[in-house]
């Protein structure tokens, strides 16, 4: 891919001025993220080919599948890439990687031209409508399935701090999903006493991830 | 609040907004009702994050099929870069006149800037906002103790409750909540307390078919409102 890239950044688009050429030495193994905070923060030219290099035969394809419009599909290319230069500066990595930017703008400017080209009312830009980097990833929800991730993580460190038997017990019944019954006969013990190492190591895990806290 | 929001766009509606296959006017009610509602805004969260995975596995078009971008970079570098904070929208004035302190959703903002309000019956008002040629897009007002005349619509009709809470046959709709209505409900929405919400028809009226409407008060009072602009 670099290979690519080396080409295509020094050669095809003539991007010869000393600035770029010195920086794109060290720019061509650089993520994504990293060329948009190059970007962003000095408008590094060779930053910016290198994402041109990477992303607008992808940009072009999105506009081609849609329209089958090849001057459509570079004023696709165009359009993106001046918002990718322009407001590079709000790309926060916090909230999502560059090809979901990149991906997000390239959609936003696709729905505003194709809206432009019916002569729609200038009223709404589609950057109002999917806010780039703040519907895709900062939902609250995955914060959730982030946060039950990583106790369920703690769970397995606490778990082994139980005896043994109350271990067997909720991993029958929490992992491998038995149901008491099952779970009483698998491990050759009657049920209350299932119940009762069951409810046991149930507080101790509670009282340990308390503690933890 | 937003544990408050009870009704929601279908799965499908939710899905081709993040297709982006809405039309204008129906994107822009489902974004406002993303804002309000957490549970949509996580789900639609989701619908994207497949959308990117789609595109990062398409296969890369052969640089020789690719077309030549030759100089593009160079002009687009010229153009000024911006400053991180993104311009703010301002406040629009044009809804204060009926409700104080409300946040309006982002994607209403722009067209909530320059309302123009014409009263379609006693404590029903309403403004239309023109987003696009496919749909019809209007806030509406209704002041406590109002109630419209029954109607039904023309296609489906979509309805955001911005602030405030109204009812009708079927239910009763507070914050964020989103309800679709289509041609067969003939319904007649009341609120006690006042509301203000955004509608969208997926389809326009038109002339052509519109005597029977022309007919009926409330969209002849519709169709005047919208010829005002």
């Amino acid at each position: 891919m670099f290979g690519r890239v080396d080409k295509a950044a020094t050669g095809q688009h003539r991007v010869e001025s000393r600035d770029m050429v010195q920086k794109s030495n060290h720019a061509q193994s650089a993520s994504n993220e990293e060329l948009l905070g190059a970007v962003s923060h000095s408008g590094d030219t060779a930053a910016f080919a290198l994402l041109f290099e990477r992303y607008s035969r992808r940009i072009y394809q999105t506009g081609m599948k849609l329209t089958r419009n090849e001057q459509f599909s570079r004023d696709l290319v165009q359009e993106t890439m001046i918002t990718v230069w322009q407001k590079a500066s709000q790309f926060d990595v916090d909230r999502g990687s560059a090809d979901n930017w990149i991906f997000t703008m390239t959609r936003n400017r696709c729905f505003d031209l194709l809206r432009k080209a019916k002569r729609q009312p200038v009223c709404v830009s589609a950057d109002d409508i999917w806010p780039p980097g703040e519907v895709i990833e900062a939902a609250p929800e995955s914060d959730d399935s982030a946060e039950q991730g990583a106790l369920i993580s703690r769970i397995g460190e606490l778990l082994e701090r139980l005896p043994s038997a109350q271990q067997a017990v909720i991993k029958e019944i929490y992992v491998l999903d038995f149901t008491h019954e099952e779970a009483a006969r698998r491990l050759g013990i009657p049920l209350g006493t299932l119940k009762s190492r069951l409810r046991l190591g149930l507080d101790k895990l509670r009282y340990l991830a308390g503690a933890e806290q | 609040m937003n544990d408050s929001v009870v009704h929601h766009p279908a799965e499908e509606m939710l899905a081709r907004f993040a297709r982006r296959e809405l039309p204008a006017g129906l994107s822009v009610i489902v974004s406002a009702h993303l804002e309000m509602c957490d549970l949509c805004r996580a789900r639609v969260a989701e619908l994207e994050s497949a959308e990117l995975r789609a595109w990062n596995a398409e296969p890369q078009l052969p640089q020789a099929d690719a077309p030549d971008f030759g100089g593009m970079i160079e002009r687009i570098v010229k153009q000024p870069r911006q400053d991180a904070v993104p311009m703010e929208t301002p406040v629009a004035d044009a809804l204060e006149k009926f409700v104080k302190g409300l946040r309006l959703p982002r994607a209403l903002r722009q067209s909530a800037i320059d309302l123009r309000w014409t009263r379609l019956t006693e404590g029903i008002h309403q403004a239309i906002a023109p987003i696009d040629h496919e749909t019809r897009c209007e806030f509406i007002y209704m002041a406590a103790g109002a109630s419209t005349p029954a109607h039904t619509h023309y296609g489906r009709e979509y309805t955001l409750v911005l602030q405030g809470r109204f009812h009708d046959e079927l239910g009763s709709y507070g914050n964020g909540d989103f309800l679709s209505r289509d041609a067969s409900h003939e319904h007649q929405p009341a609120s006690e307390t006042g509301c203000l919400s955004f509608a969208v028809l997926d389809r326009p009226l038109r002339f052509t078919r519109g005597l029977p409407r022309l007919l009926n008060p409330i969209n002849r009072l519709r169709f005047r409102g919208g010829m005002a602009r």
